[in-house]
């Protein structure tokens, strides 16, 4: 039976042109970047020149690009770094359906004596820009929001939060691990302060992430060491997986308006299918056109998630119940808890995530086998 | 599915076949063989309980009962031998 897999908000396979990219770097390109001799000075250079590549991909200067092991390190390091280096200020604001890199960050800052918020959310999971205006205030150092939702694909409206936030003088972060390479990017037009990124989830390897600073603030490091990054992350530098990062998102970037359109084909045809079905569902979060391409949370009434997650994968059909990190509690995810996802429907969730290799056969024959698996249960 | 456990006649078990008593070590052992895990968290227990009850899932598709010829094949369910599981 062959395996189709639907979980690439969790991650991605390592595109064919990004495994090349990186080779030479795990054997005979092996040198040291910070060695002056000819196995590191070459690496230095493709260092550089990536970081050149990305931050003009981007839209933004070379000196803001840091090159990170991952999107949570590069939330770990926004946030704390930033609350860090600027000390006077120990406000925060966050929403609930952050990723738990974020949540769990704040609450490590609470437990120091910082003043953690959270602004509401609507039923869709778009921010309340009301309450934000009214939770700032001349102690607010930071607003943290997850730009594209992991678990029920909402793209917020940065460019509204960002007038209110930079109305107050406070900074702004993004967690964009879920919208590069998924929804147009430019950090020019975004007038944020901090964005973060992970390269896995646009078929980067695992362990590279990338952290845009606006070169006018400050951050403190948190790893201490040597003079990697402009001194503000110690390390020797994982050249293979720097340059695969900059070959996946020039990848990524180079297909994206055909990825769009195709993947929310995909998605507007599951929709229409269970419609014509008549199955009893809810989408959680928003509809298509505001939500990630081909992200989909689907919640049926009165069942178990886990169970029709367990018997697709029986069938061969690879997706999720929750965000893969949420899996140590069987409770129903924060996210859906956050937008009040209704009783009946929360623990029957399901999470689809299209991807690039997905075929429009495949997304017809997982929808036959959703169809045929919810009519027997019902 | 809803189902009832006989053994010698007397009624074990009656409820949903996903919660059907399963002996702990049976739940370590396929934790081990499926995740490397000998202290799973409840959704990986969930996942291999599910994983074990498969195939008499499958077996009671359209059928009534079941009542095993070779019970060491199902020791993992916590019964004596001699049990019938059918269908509500």
């Amino acid at each position: 039976m062959k395996s189709i897999y639907l979980d690439h908000a969790a991650t991605t396979g390592v595109s064919e042109a990004v495994r090349e990219s990186m080779e030479p770097y795990f054997k005979e390109s092996f040198g040291n970047p910070s060695s002056l001799h000819s196995f590191g000075i070459p690496n230095r250079k493709i260092i550089n020149e990536s970081r050149v590549s990305i931050s003009q991909m981007l839209e933004c200067e070379q000196e803001e690009i840091f090159f990170t092991s991952s999107g949570s390190e590069s939330i770990n390091w926004a946030i704390k770094g930033t609350a860090s280096a600027y000390p006077d200020k120990r406000k925060i604001i966050s929403t609930k359906i952050e990723h738990h890199a974020t949540l769990h960050t704040l609450d490590y800052l609470e437990a120091l004596g910082y003043d953690i918020s959270y602004v509401n959310v609507d039923e869709f999971g778009f921010v309340d820009l009301k309450h934000l205006d009214s939770l700032l205030c001349s102690n607010t150092l930071l607003v943290s929001i997850i730009y594209a939702n992991n678990e029920i694909g909402t793209i917020q409206n940065i460019h509204a939060i960002s007038q209110i936030v930079k109305q107050h003088n406070c900074f702004l972060h993004l967690d964009a691990v879920q919208a590069l390479c998924h929804i147009p990017f430019s950090i020019r037009n975004l007038n944020v302060d901090l964005i973060s990124f992970s390269g896995h989830k646009f078929h980067a390897p695992k362990g590279v992430g990338l952290l845009y600073k606006r070169k006018t603030n400050r951050i403190d490091p948190l790893i201490h060491g040597g003079d990697q990054e402009y001194g503000h992350r110690a390390g020797t530098e994982n050249v293979a997986f720097i340059k695969g990062i900059e070959t996946a998102l020039r990848e990524g970037l180079h297909h994206l308006e055909e990825y769009q359109n195709r993947l929310n084909s995909y998605s507007k045809y599951v929709i229409n299918a269970l419609n014509d079905n008549n199955i009893d569902f809810r989408l959680n979060g928003p509809s298509i056109d505001s939500r990630l391409p081909g992200h989909l949370s689907l919640a049926f009434r009165d069942l178990d998630g886990h169970d029709i997650s367990f018997q697709l994968n029986r069938h061969g059909f690879a997706l999720s119940t929750t965000s893969a990190c949420d899996s140590k509690s069987i409770l129903p995810s924060h996210v859906l808890r956050a937008i009040n996802v209704d009783k009946d429907y929360i623990k029957g969730t399901i999470r689809i995530s299209f991807g690039l290799n997905n075929t429009m056969d495949e997304v017809v024959l997982f929808t036959d086998k959703l169809i045929e698996l919810l009519k027997k249960v019902h | 599915m809803r189902v009832k456990v006989l053994l010698d006649n007397i009624l074990v078990y009656e409820g949903d076949i996903l919660n059907i008593p399963i002996k702990n070590e049976a739940i370590i052992s396929k934790s081990m063989e499926l995740f490397g895990d000998d202290d799973p968290c409840i959704i990986h227990q969930s996942y291999v309980v599910k994983d074990l009850l498969t195939p008499i899932i499958d077996y009671l598709e359209g059928k009534e009962s079941f009542k095993p010829k070779d019970y060491s094949q199902w020791d993992f369910l916590d019964f004596e031998s001699g049990f019938e599981i059918s269908v509500l």
